[in-house]
């Protein structure tokens, strides 16, 4: 399509790196753009490497970031057009946080949407409204996270208020948009796996027109290599995942508690 | 289930049983032709199978409900003394311990060996033939491990599907009618008329060998049944009895009689020649009628059919392929390659799926054994969703089945045989991933294998082995002086062509020597052999193709161009004369120049321009195998390493790939183990740059998928989506398996604890501990990403 080639080309972008053959990351196979940059500090973090915007080089010597337009993000995405074909897939754009890049996040998506391919962003929803706006415009399926409910809690665990969060989500849910909403909690024993933080979240959940469900996902611990290989430490040393029995009790109490919304353990 | 109780009885006696030689076959075929001298040879061949056929065990196990053996033993590696008869000479000593596919020998066979066969064979059998004609370039290729050649000539004739479904509904009766009726035609003053005379009388000899035989097992199931204080027991028995009184000599009736029938036959045609790749194919097509029709007349149940279809599948596991030790390394497992196929197109082009289909592959579910060789033909736009999610099922189990084929692909090869399409609808798979055509189809598919990194090695060393030092190949200029890409890729096709020509020549004299190598049992089942008075040696089947030409180390060739052109010709970074010398000294103290080029991309990774070396150079190939024929027709090509990329690759030195010296090369199409770093849909998009029709013997890929993938609805999804996508790209075929890695190292340090478990090698599936661990390391080297991955 001649009308954002030029656009795509001019539109640079930040880029931890590109995944392909997802499976974790939106319905199908997808290609996961992770961007660079993200304003959250969550310390369960499990790609520390995507927080800061600028490139940073490791003690693996790897550099992690790179310039990129939005044109050679897209040609790297169409690549794998007829997995996403067959299976119901295409393209994630992924943090760091993409509304950070909004303008990059919406060229990619909109380069991508242009041949056909379903487009899904992963977000915390934290950005401005006409940023938002900007992104969801081009997207068909959008995963964000509802870390915690409580703003102190939130606070504490990811550095920033939850205010600017659930009120984009809440206006998201109140507007046009006719993608399909996951909600995901990323599940913390001792942080927000209490009864009242996951009812309350499943209650801000049942008022999303366009949520198909919500997902838990169990915290866990690979990302440990990723913070010595940058030099920082770990703050959630001691912090043991999740256990089987306990993800199915977390579950089987969400369901109990508030069967109008669908809720599983994510993949 | 309660016949699993059944087949798992069945299971653990084949399981516990370790592989004999069975020299049974060999005596008594050394008997017969010591009795017939001055015959004419075929005669003697189905007189000694005649022989063989009044004379040999048959003894039944508890349990079975389909009965026969090649064999005396329950896993025996039948000698086939007019083939291969010195194979075993010159292991006599060593066959019990050898690294690869070890049998025990007893004593008594030992010295049986020594004082009959020996000295009667001496001198006569097709191996020694082929040793004293092998032509002197192909010689020094096949000695110095560049080209392996061996093979057609220490076994039998396998690679073939029989023409099982004219056994079934015409019975032997009517093969006979057809031969008597014949003979009849003929005119013993007319030239030519003579031979075909004594062929067709053979061809009469090997049938009554069949029917005598499948009547002493209906003798001894009835001496059972009279024995037995089981009346259910009797019962089995006495229906064993009156199935092979009635079955293959007139056409089957139930279903139970064409499982059979189609055994005993398996049998024969392994008695006749002891070789891989005797390939049942399209039963769910050929079997359908029977099972139809006991169903509607309510003599069968779905279960009572699933029980009998275990049953065979446990007898298809219990021959041994036996061969010598160099031959063994390239196919390691005592891999008999039966393969039976399920699905694809009817003859009018329609889906072919059947009830019939779904038990086969549950057949493989429930018995887990390393035979038959299931492979499916999935044809996208015909075969239904559910089967594919059937098929998807199996995979998870982690067997190393079914074998997937895209069904288009493998039309478009049989077509590119020379197969008209109304025929190439009716394919199947056979051996490894080759292609193949019921009762009608001639050739050798895999007659021989060209080492492609070896082929790299000779453009660097101008036609000098490196290993030995002795110049073996073409001089194709000094390496050193080179001046651009083009350069090398002009030496290196220069390798290949000579490489291609000594072994077209090779396959030659293995043709001529073949010729006296007749299979009246084998020949029957083909129509047009009876129609003839043709051997299937001599052409007599209704078409006929030069042999398989198949090349091992894609990967290495690719990535090896690759690195040349971007690291010596493109950046500069290396010179050709410090290249040639890290390459020498396996770079030891050029450990950057090493470092370079492994960080050159590489093949499996969906980089454009490495991945048009690919297509052009296997175009190359292509071109240059079928601009050859022999008497029989086009040669033919293929990538199918089985597990012959380990040997070849301890032939060759360091490669500019970056690879070391003496590792394996990569297996059949995949990328070099651990240098995909991409994902499946990256290497599924690299490996379509193969041109796969071409290929007509069959292309191979292996990819290893972990367990959790498949445990969800959405993974088992997404694994039909996967094998969709392969279908589109053009990849012919894909197996999968679904093991992690500490679960092989545990296996490896722990064998006892792991008998059973079945690993896909590469085109087939073995017993992991039963591996060589050099073997078993290369599998457990396969890099396995989060998800699916290339293996």
């Amino acid at each position: 399509m001649v009308s954002a080639l030029g656009e795509l080309a001019r539109t640079p972008g930040m880029v931890l790196r590109i995944e392909r053959a997802s499976i974790h990351d939106g319905p199908g196979i997808r290609t996961v753009v992770f961007l660079k940059g993200c304003p959250l500090a969550c310390q369960w973090c499990s790609t520390p490497e995507s927080q800061s915007p600028l490139p940073q080089t490791g003690l693996d010597q790897q550099v992690y970031g790179r310039v990129m337009t939005a044109h050679e993000v897209v040609d790297e995405v169409l690549k794998d057009e007829v997995f996403y074909f067959h299976s119901g897939g295409g393209v994630t754009v992924s943090g760091g946080e993409p509304l950070a890049q909004s303008a990059f996040t919406a060229a990619v998506l909109r380069g991508t949407k242009e041949h056909g391919i379903h487009t899904a962003i992963e977000t915390t929803l934290f950005g401005s409204r006409p940023n938002v706006a900007r992104v969801l415009a081009w997207t068909d399926h959008l995963l964000v996270d509802i870390k915690h409910v409580e703003d102190a809690e939130h606070r504490r665990w990811t550095g920033v208020a939850n205010s600017a969060i659930l009120e984009n989500l809440r206006a998201v849910a109140a507007s046009d948009f006719a993608g399909t909403i996951t909600a995901r909690v990323p599940l913390l024993p001792g942080v927000n796996d209490d009864d009242l933080n996951l009812f309350r979240t499943a209650l801000i959940c049942k008022e999303i027109p366009q949520l198909d469900q919500l997902e838990l996902l169990p915290y866990h611990r690979l990302g440990r290599a990723a913070y010595r290989n940058l030099g920082l430490d770990y703050a959630l040393d001691a912090l043991e995942p999740p256990s089987a029995a306990h993800l199915a009790d977390r579950l089987e109490y969400l369901n109990n508690a508030v069967p109008e919304v669908k809720t599983v353990l994510a993949r | 289930m309660d016949y699993l109780q059944r087949i798992n009885r069945l299971k653990d006696r084949v399981i516990g049983t370790r592989p004999e030689m069975d020299l049974e076959n060999a005596l008594l075929l050394t008997e017969s032709f010591q009795s017939t001298e001055g015959e004419p040879l075929a005669l003697r061949k189905a007189k000694g199978f005649r022989l063989q056929c009044e004379r040999k065990d048959v003894t039944i196990y508890p349990d079975e409900l389909i009965v026969g053996s090649p064999g005396s033993k329950t896993r025996g590696g039948i000698l086939c003394a007019d083939t291969c008869w010195s194979v075993l000479d010159a292991e006599l000593d060593t066959i019990g311990e050898r690294r690869y596919d070890p049998f025990s020998l007893r004593p008594e066979d030992k010295r049986a060996f020594c004082d009959v066969i020996r000295p009667y064979w001496k001198g006569k059998s097709t191996y020694e033939a082929w040793l004293a004609q092998i032509p002197d370039d192909t010689r020094a290729l096949r000695d110095t491990g560049m080209v392996y050649i061996n093979r057609k000539a220490v076994r039998g004739w396998g690679e073939t599907t029989a023409g099982y479904r004219r056994i079934l509904t015409e019975g032997l009766e009517g093969i006979c009618a057809k031969a008597r009726a014949r003979r009849a035609e003929l005119d013993l003053t007319r030239p030519g008329d003579y031979e075909k005379d004594y062929y067709l009388q053979s061809i009469l000899i090997a049938a009554d060998g069949i029917r005598t035989l499948a009547h002493r097992y209906a003798e001894e199931a009835e001496r059972q049944a009279a024995a037995t204080p089981d009346p259910a027991r009797a019962a089995e028995l006495r229906t064993i009895a009156a199935n092979c009184r009635w079955a293959p000599e007139h056409p089957a009736r139930t279903f139970h009689e064409a499982l059979q029938a189609l055994y005993l036959y398996q049998c024969a045609i392994i008695m006749e020649q002891n070789a891989a790749s005797y390939n049942p194919g399209r039963m769910d097509q050929y079997l359908y009628p029977f099972y139809a029709a006991d169903l509607a007349a309510g003599r069968l149940t779905p279960e009572g059919a699933q029980e009998l279809l275990d049953c065979l599948w446990i007898k298809f596991s219990e021959t041994c392929l036996f061969q010598d030790a160099v031959t063994a390394e390239f196919a390691a497992g005592y891999p008999m390659f039966q393969n039976v196929c399920v699905g694809g197109v009817d003859l009018a082009g329609r889906d072919a799926v059947n009830e019939l289909s779904y038990l086969i592959l549950q057949a493989t579910m429930d018995v887990q054994l390393y035979q038959p060789s299931l492979s499916v033909r999935y044809n996208m736009a015909k075969n239904p969703t559910a089967f594919l999610r059937k098929v998807v099922e199996l995979i998870r189990l982690g067997t190393g089945f079914p074998a997937f084929h895209n069904d288009e692909t493998g039309i478009r090869m049989l077509m590119n045989k020379g197969i008209p399409l109304r025929e190439a609808y009716d394919w199947n798979p056979c051996g490894c991933v080759e292609t193949n055509l019921e009762g009608r189809l001639r050739h050798y598919t895999a007659l021989a294998d060209i080492n492609l990194g070896g082929i790299v090695e000779l453009a660097l060393t101008n036609g000098v082995n490196r290993k030995s030092g002795r110049r073996i190949a073409a001089e194709t200029g000094d390496p050193a002086e080179f001046a651009t890409y083009d350069d090398f890729l002009a030496a290196v096709k220069e390798q290949l062509r000579y490489a291609v020509r000594a072994v077209v020549k090779g396959s030659h004299v293995i043709d001529e020597v073949c010729m006296d190598r007749p299979v009246p049992a084998l020949s029957l089942s083909f129509a047009e052999c009876v129609e003839r008075a043709l051997d299937y040696s001599r052409g007599g089947a209704k078409y006929n193709t030069g042999n398989g030409v198949i090349l091992i180390g894609i990967a290495d060739l690719v990535n090896s161009l690759a690195a040349v052109k971007q690291v010596v010709f493109e950046q500069g970074a290396v010179s050709m004369a410090e290249l040639l010398r890290a390459l020498a000294d396996d770079f030891a103290g050029a450990e950057d120049i090493q470092g370079q080029l492994l960080a050159a991309p590489k093949y499996g990774n969906d980089a454009g321009w490495v991945d048009d070396i690919a297509g052009e150079i296997y175009t190359f190939i292509a071109d240059e195998i079928e601009s050859y024929r022999s008497k029989f027709g086009t040669m033919t090509p293929g990538i199918l390493p089985v597990s012959g990329n380990t040997p070849f690759g301890l032939e060759v030195g360091a490669l500019p790939s970056g690879r070391n010296a003496w590792k394996p090369l990569a297996d059949g199409v995949s990328p070099s183990g651990g240098t995909d770093r991409e994902g499946p849909s990256a290497v599924l998009k690299s490996v379509s740059r193969i041109p796969h029709d071409r290929f007509v013997q069959g292309t191979l890929l292996n990819m290893k998928v972990e367990p959790e993938f498949l445990a969800t609805e959405s993974g088992i999804a997404e694994m039909m989506a996967l094998l969709k996508s392969m279908c589109t790209l053009g990849v012919f075929h894909v197996q999968f398996n679904v093991i992690d890695r500490d679960t092989l190292l545990d296996a490896q340090r722990r064998p006892e604890l792991y008998k059973g478990l079945l690993i896909r090698v590469a085109g087939y599936t073995a017993y992991f501990t039963e591996l060589g661990k050099d073997v078993q390391d290369e599998i457990i080297g396969r890099t396995t990403q989060r998800g699916i991955s290339v293996g």
